[in-house]
Protein backbone atom coordinates (compact mmCIF):
# COMPACT_ATOMS: atom_id res chain seq x y z
CA UNK A 1 0.00 0.00 0.00
CA UNK A 2 2.84 2.40 0.86
CA UNK A 3 4.54 1.59 -2.44
CA UNK A 4 1.32 2.35 -4.31
CA UNK A 5 0.98 5.69 -2.47
CA UNK A 6 4.59 6.54 -3.31
CA UNK A 7 3.99 5.78 -7.01
CA UNK A 8 0.89 7.98 -6.83
CA UNK A 9 2.93 10.80 -5.21
CA UNK A 10 5.47 10.60 -8.03
CA UNK A 11 2.68 10.65 -10.62
CA UNK A 12 1.15 13.71 -8.95
CA UNK A 13 4.52 15.49 -9.01
CA UNK A 14 4.53 15.25 -12.84
CA UNK A 15 0.85 16.14 -13.37
CA UNK A 16 0.90 19.96 -13.38
CA UNK A 17 4.05 20.10 -15.47
CA UNK A 18 2.67 17.56 -17.95
CA UNK A 19 -0.69 19.28 -18.37
CA UNK A 20 0.96 22.66 -18.92
CA UNK A 21 3.81 21.63 -21.24
CA UNK A 22 1.37 19.54 -23.25
CA UNK A 23 -0.64 22.70 -24.08
CA UNK A 24 2.39 24.19 -25.81
CA UNK A 25 3.31 20.87 -27.38
CA UNK A 26 -0.26 20.35 -28.63
CA UNK A 27 -0.31 23.72 -30.39
CA UNK A 28 3.02 23.00 -32.09
CA UNK A 29 1.85 19.55 -33.25
CA UNK A 30 -1.61 20.84 -34.24
CA UNK A 31 -0.24 23.64 -36.42
CA UNK A 32 2.29 21.34 -38.02
CA UNK A 33 -0.57 18.92 -38.93
CA UNK A 34 -2.76 21.67 -40.41
CA UNK A 35 -1.48 20.85 -43.90
CA UNK A 36 -3.07 17.39 -43.73
CA UNK A 37 -6.42 16.97 -45.57
CA UNK A 38 -8.17 15.97 -42.31
CA UNK A 39 -6.19 17.24 -39.33
CA UNK A 40 -7.17 15.73 -35.96
CA UNK A 41 -9.12 18.00 -33.59
CA UNK A 42 -7.02 20.07 -31.18
CA UNK A 43 -8.38 18.33 -28.07
CA UNK A 44 -7.34 14.91 -29.43
CA UNK A 45 -3.83 16.25 -30.15
CA UNK A 46 -3.72 17.66 -26.60
CA UNK A 47 -4.75 14.35 -25.03
CA UNK A 48 -2.16 12.49 -27.09
CA UNK A 49 0.51 14.99 -26.04
CA UNK A 50 -0.50 14.40 -22.38
CA UNK A 51 -0.10 10.66 -23.01
CA UNK A 52 3.35 10.67 -24.59
CA UNK A 53 5.25 13.94 -25.21
CA UNK A 54 4.37 15.71 -21.96
CA UNK A 55 5.29 12.85 -19.62
CA UNK A 56 8.58 12.30 -21.44
CA UNK A 57 9.44 16.00 -21.09
CA UNK A 58 8.51 15.82 -17.37
CA UNK A 59 10.75 12.81 -16.80
CA UNK A 60 13.57 14.58 -18.64
CA UNK A 61 13.06 17.69 -16.49
CA UNK A 62 13.13 15.61 -13.30
CA UNK A 63 16.21 13.78 -14.51
CA UNK A 64 17.99 17.07 -15.12
CA UNK A 65 16.90 19.21 -12.17
CA UNK A 66 15.31 17.02 -9.48
CA UNK A 67 17.49 13.92 -9.77
CA UNK A 68 18.15 13.74 -6.05
CA UNK A 69 14.47 13.32 -5.23
CA UNK A 70 14.62 9.80 -6.61
CA UNK A 71 16.42 8.82 -3.39
CA UNK A 72 13.15 9.48 -1.58
CA UNK A 73 11.70 6.55 -3.52
CA UNK A 74 14.88 4.42 -3.53
CA UNK A 75 14.90 4.47 0.27
CA UNK A 76 11.48 2.82 0.21
CA UNK A 77 12.60 0.16 -2.29
CA UNK A 78 11.21 1.74 -5.47
CA UNK A 79 13.39 1.97 -8.55
CA UNK A 80 13.40 4.75 -11.12
CA UNK A 81 12.30 2.30 -13.83
CA UNK A 82 9.27 1.30 -11.79
CA UNK A 83 8.30 4.99 -11.36
CA UNK A 84 8.74 5.67 -15.11
CA UNK A 85 6.68 2.65 -16.15
CA UNK A 86 3.77 3.28 -13.78
CA UNK A 87 3.64 7.02 -14.57
CA UNK A 88 3.71 6.51 -18.35
CA UNK A 89 1.17 3.67 -18.19
CA UNK A 90 -1.20 5.78 -16.10
CA UNK A 91 -1.05 8.63 -18.62
CA UNK A 92 -1.48 6.30 -21.60
CA UNK A 93 -4.40 4.38 -20.07
CA UNK A 94 -6.16 7.55 -18.89
CA UNK A 95 -5.63 9.14 -22.31
CA UNK A 96 -7.08 6.16 -24.20
CA UNK A 97 -10.01 6.04 -21.82
CA UNK A 98 -10.69 9.73 -22.34
CA UNK A 99 -10.43 9.44 -26.14
CA UNK A 100 -12.84 6.46 -26.11
CA UNK A 101 -15.35 8.31 -23.89
CA UNK A 102 -15.15 11.43 -26.11
CA UNK A 103 -15.64 9.24 -29.21
CA UNK A 104 -18.86 7.76 -27.83
CA UNK A 105 -20.10 11.15 -26.57
CA UNK A 106 -19.58 12.52 -30.09
CA UNK A 107 -21.48 9.56 -31.62
CA UNK A 108 -24.37 10.05 -29.22
CA UNK B 1 19.40 -9.13 17.01
CA UNK B 2 22.66 -8.33 15.31
CA UNK B 3 22.83 -7.82 11.55
CA UNK B 4 25.86 -7.98 9.32
CA UNK B 5 26.61 -6.08 6.12
CA UNK B 6 29.65 -7.00 4.06
CA UNK B 7 30.90 -5.49 0.85
CA UNK B 8 33.82 -7.11 -0.89
CA UNK B 9 35.87 -6.96 -4.10
CA UNK B 10 34.53 -3.55 -5.13
CA UNK B 11 36.19 -2.27 -8.26
CA UNK B 12 35.07 0.93 -9.96
CA UNK B 13 36.70 3.03 -12.61
CA UNK B 14 35.63 6.18 -14.42
CA UNK B 15 37.09 6.84 -17.87
CA UNK B 16 40.04 4.46 -17.40
CA UNK B 17 40.80 5.98 -13.99
CA UNK B 18 40.56 3.45 -11.16
CA UNK B 19 38.64 5.05 -8.28
CA UNK B 20 38.09 1.99 -6.10
CA UNK B 21 40.27 -1.08 -6.26
CA UNK B 22 39.28 -4.17 -4.32
CA UNK B 23 37.49 -2.62 -1.34
CA UNK B 24 36.35 -4.67 1.64
CA UNK B 25 34.14 -3.25 4.37
CA UNK B 26 32.17 -4.88 7.16
CA UNK B 27 29.50 -3.24 9.30
CA UNK B 28 27.32 -4.76 11.99
CA UNK B 29 24.64 -3.55 14.36
CA UNK B 30 26.18 -1.14 16.85
CA UNK B 31 28.94 -0.02 14.49
CA UNK B 32 29.32 3.60 13.52
CA UNK B 33 31.96 3.55 10.84
CA UNK B 34 33.49 6.92 10.03
CA UNK B 35 34.76 6.85 6.46
CA UNK B 36 37.29 9.56 5.72
CA UNK B 37 39.15 10.54 2.59
CA UNK B 38 40.12 13.48 0.47
CA UNK B 39 37.83 14.93 -2.22
CA UNK B 40 37.39 12.60 -5.17
CA UNK B 41 38.72 9.49 -3.45
CA UNK B 42 35.42 7.65 -3.96
CA UNK B 43 33.58 7.82 -0.62
CA UNK B 44 30.22 8.76 -2.15
CA UNK B 45 30.84 6.37 -5.02
CA UNK B 46 31.36 3.52 -2.56
CA UNK B 47 28.17 4.44 -0.68
CA UNK B 48 26.12 4.51 -3.88
CA UNK B 49 27.55 1.15 -4.93
CA UNK B 50 26.73 -0.26 -1.51
CA UNK B 51 23.19 1.16 -1.72
CA UNK B 52 22.81 -0.32 -5.21
CA UNK B 53 22.08 2.79 -7.28
CA UNK B 54 25.50 2.87 -8.94
CA UNK B 55 26.88 -0.02 -10.92
CA UNK B 56 30.41 -1.14 -10.12
CA UNK B 57 32.78 -2.97 -12.43
CA UNK B 58 32.81 -5.68 -9.78
CA UNK B 59 31.20 -5.99 -6.36
CA UNK B 60 29.88 -8.42 -3.82
CA UNK B 61 27.30 -7.27 -1.28
CA UNK B 62 25.98 -9.52 1.44
CA UNK B 63 23.47 -8.69 4.19
CA UNK B 64 22.91 -11.34 6.86
CA UNK B 65 24.23 -14.02 4.52
CA UNK B 66 22.01 -13.02 1.56
CA UNK B 67 23.76 -11.72 -1.54
CA UNK B 68 22.21 -8.65 -3.17
CA UNK B 69 22.92 -6.82 -6.40
CA UNK B 70 20.79 -3.78 -5.53
CA UNK B 71 20.12 -3.84 -1.77
CA UNK B 72 17.95 -0.71 -1.84
CA UNK B 73 15.20 -2.66 -3.61
CA UNK B 74 14.61 -4.66 -0.45
CA UNK B 75 12.59 -2.44 1.90
CA UNK B 76 14.11 -1.83 5.34
CA UNK B 77 17.51 -3.37 4.61
CA UNK B 78 19.52 -0.25 3.81
CA UNK B 79 18.89 3.50 3.59
CA UNK B 80 21.04 6.22 2.11
CA UNK B 81 21.29 9.93 2.84
CA UNK B 82 22.76 11.56 -0.28
CA UNK B 83 24.91 14.69 -0.15
CA UNK B 84 22.08 16.91 -1.36
CA UNK B 85 18.55 17.07 -0.07
CA UNK B 86 16.30 14.25 -1.28
CA UNK B 87 12.86 15.07 0.14
CA UNK B 88 10.48 16.19 -2.63
CA UNK B 89 9.93 19.94 -2.34
CA UNK B 90 6.21 19.77 -3.15
CA UNK B 91 5.48 17.48 -0.21
CA UNK B 92 4.48 18.41 3.33
CA UNK B 93 6.63 17.35 6.29
CA UNK B 94 3.79 15.32 7.74
CA UNK B 95 3.16 13.49 4.46
CA UNK B 96 6.81 12.51 4.09
CA UNK B 97 6.90 11.21 7.69
CA UNK B 98 3.69 9.27 7.10
CA UNK B 99 5.11 7.65 3.96
CA UNK B 100 8.35 6.68 5.66
CA UNK B 101 7.24 5.70 9.14
CA UNK B 102 3.51 5.11 8.95
CA UNK B 103 0.52 7.09 10.19
CA UNK B 104 0.87 5.96 13.82
CA UNK B 105 4.36 7.35 14.25
CA UNK B 106 3.75 10.86 12.92
CA UNK B 107 2.76 12.36 16.27
CA UNK B 108 5.73 10.86 18.16
CA UNK B 109 8.10 11.97 15.42
CA UNK B 110 6.79 15.53 15.36
CA UNK B 111 7.07 15.90 19.16
CA UNK B 112 10.76 16.62 18.65
CA UNK B 113 11.43 20.17 20.05
CA UNK B 114 13.39 21.16 16.92
CA UNK B 115 10.60 20.12 14.58
CA UNK B 116 7.97 21.73 16.79
CA UNK B 117 9.72 25.08 16.45
CA UNK B 118 9.30 25.02 12.68
CA UNK B 119 6.81 27.62 11.49
CA UNK B 120 6.05 25.82 8.25
CA UNK B 121 4.58 22.51 7.18
CA UNK B 122 6.14 22.51 3.70
CA UNK B 123 9.52 20.95 2.94
CA UNK B 124 10.21 23.68 0.37
CA UNK B 125 10.13 26.33 3.12
CA UNK B 126 12.70 24.70 5.44
CA UNK B 127 16.23 26.06 5.79
CA UNK B 128 19.15 23.88 4.68
CA UNK B 129 20.03 22.86 8.25
CA UNK B 130 16.43 22.11 9.26
CA UNK B 131 15.94 20.04 6.13
CA UNK B 132 19.13 18.07 6.79
CA UNK B 133 18.04 17.39 10.38
CA UNK B 134 14.59 16.24 9.22
CA UNK B 135 16.09 13.92 6.58
CA UNK B 136 18.56 12.36 9.00
CA UNK B 137 15.94 11.87 11.72
CA UNK B 138 13.56 10.37 9.18
CA UNK B 139 16.10 7.83 7.93
CA UNK B 140 17.33 6.95 11.41
CA UNK B 141 13.74 6.26 12.50
CA UNK B 142 13.00 3.82 9.68
CA UNK B 143 13.23 0.10 10.34
CA UNK B 144 16.32 -0.13 8.07
CA UNK B 145 19.10 -2.33 9.41
CA UNK B 146 21.86 -0.18 7.92
CA UNK B 147 22.08 3.55 7.31
CA UNK B 148 24.55 5.27 5.00
CA UNK B 149 25.04 8.96 5.73
CA UNK B 150 26.86 11.01 3.13
CA UNK B 151 27.96 14.33 4.64
CA UNK B 152 25.30 14.54 7.36
CA UNK B 153 26.90 17.61 9.00
CA UNK B 154 27.20 19.64 5.82
CA UNK B 155 25.55 23.06 6.13
CA UNK B 156 24.20 22.36 9.61
CA UNK B 157 24.53 24.78 12.55
CA UNK B 158 26.58 23.64 15.61
CA UNK B 159 23.45 23.13 17.75
CA UNK B 160 21.85 20.89 15.15
CA UNK B 161 25.15 19.06 14.65
CA UNK B 162 25.01 18.18 18.36
CA UNK B 163 21.44 16.92 18.00
CA UNK B 164 22.34 14.88 14.92
CA UNK B 165 25.25 13.28 16.77
CA UNK B 166 22.91 12.35 19.65
CA UNK B 167 20.45 10.82 17.18
CA UNK B 168 23.19 8.80 15.49
CA UNK B 169 24.54 7.50 18.81
CA UNK B 170 21.07 6.58 20.05
CA UNK B 171 20.11 4.78 16.83
CA UNK B 172 23.36 2.84 16.56
CA UNK B 173 22.17 0.50 19.33
CA UNK B 174 19.81 -1.04 16.79
CA UNK B 175 21.47 -0.32 13.46
CA UNK B 176 24.78 -0.28 11.66
CA UNK B 177 25.79 3.16 10.44
CA UNK B 178 28.39 4.20 7.90
CA UNK B 179 29.03 7.91 7.63
CA UNK B 180 31.35 10.19 5.81
CA UNK B 181 31.94 13.91 6.19
CA UNK B 182 34.72 16.39 5.58
CA UNK B 183 34.10 17.76 9.07
CA UNK B 184 36.39 15.03 10.40
CA UNK B 185 36.22 16.28 14.01
CA UNK B 186 32.51 15.46 14.18
CA UNK B 187 33.15 12.12 12.51
CA UNK B 188 35.85 11.35 15.08
CA UNK B 189 33.44 12.33 17.88
CA UNK B 190 30.60 10.10 16.84
CA UNK B 191 32.14 7.06 15.13
CA UNK B 192 33.47 4.00 16.94
CA UNK B 193 35.47 2.69 13.97
CA UNK B 194 37.38 4.59 11.32
CA UNK B 195 38.65 3.96 7.86
CA UNK B 196 40.36 6.05 5.25
CA UNK B 197 39.94 5.73 1.52
CA UNK B 198 43.32 6.29 0.00
CA UNK B 199 44.62 5.53 -3.46
CA UNK B 200 41.61 3.36 -4.32
CA UNK B 201 41.97 1.18 -1.25
CA UNK B 202 40.52 1.29 2.23
CA UNK B 203 42.77 1.56 5.30
CA UNK B 204 41.61 0.83 8.80
CA UNK B 205 42.47 3.68 11.16
CA UNK B 206 43.18 2.77 14.80
CA UNK B 207 44.94 5.93 15.85
CA UNK B 208 44.36 9.59 14.89
CA UNK B 209 48.09 9.92 14.14
CA UNK B 210 47.55 7.60 11.18
CA UNK B 211 45.41 10.29 9.53
CA UNK B 212 48.47 12.55 9.55
CA UNK B 213 50.69 9.75 8.29
CA UNK B 214 48.36 9.09 5.34
CA UNK B 215 48.28 12.80 4.53
CA UNK B 216 44.59 13.31 5.31
CA UNK B 217 45.08 16.07 7.88
CA UNK B 218 48.11 18.23 8.66
CA UNK B 219 49.83 17.59 12.01
CA UNK B 220 48.91 21.12 13.19
CA UNK B 221 45.17 20.28 12.97
CA UNK B 222 45.42 17.21 15.16
CA UNK B 223 44.33 17.95 18.72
Amino acid sequence: MVKLTLHWEYFKSTLVLNLSTSVLLAFIVYFSLMALPQPPPLYIVYIRCCMFGGPLLCLLYKEMSRKNEYYFYYNRGISKLSLFITTLSTYILTGYLLITILHYVKLA
Amino acid sequence: MSNLLEIDSVVKSFYMHDVLTDIYLKCQTGDIIGMLGRNGTGKSTLMKILFGTLQADRKFIRIDGEVYDQPYKIVNEICYLPQDSFLPKHMSIEKSVKLYLGKNQVQDFMEDPILQKLDTSKIAHLSGGELRYLEIKLLLNTACKFILLDEPFNGVSPILVGEIKKLILKTSEFKGIILTDHDYRNVLDVANQFCLIYDGGIKRIDDKQELVRWGYIPESRLE
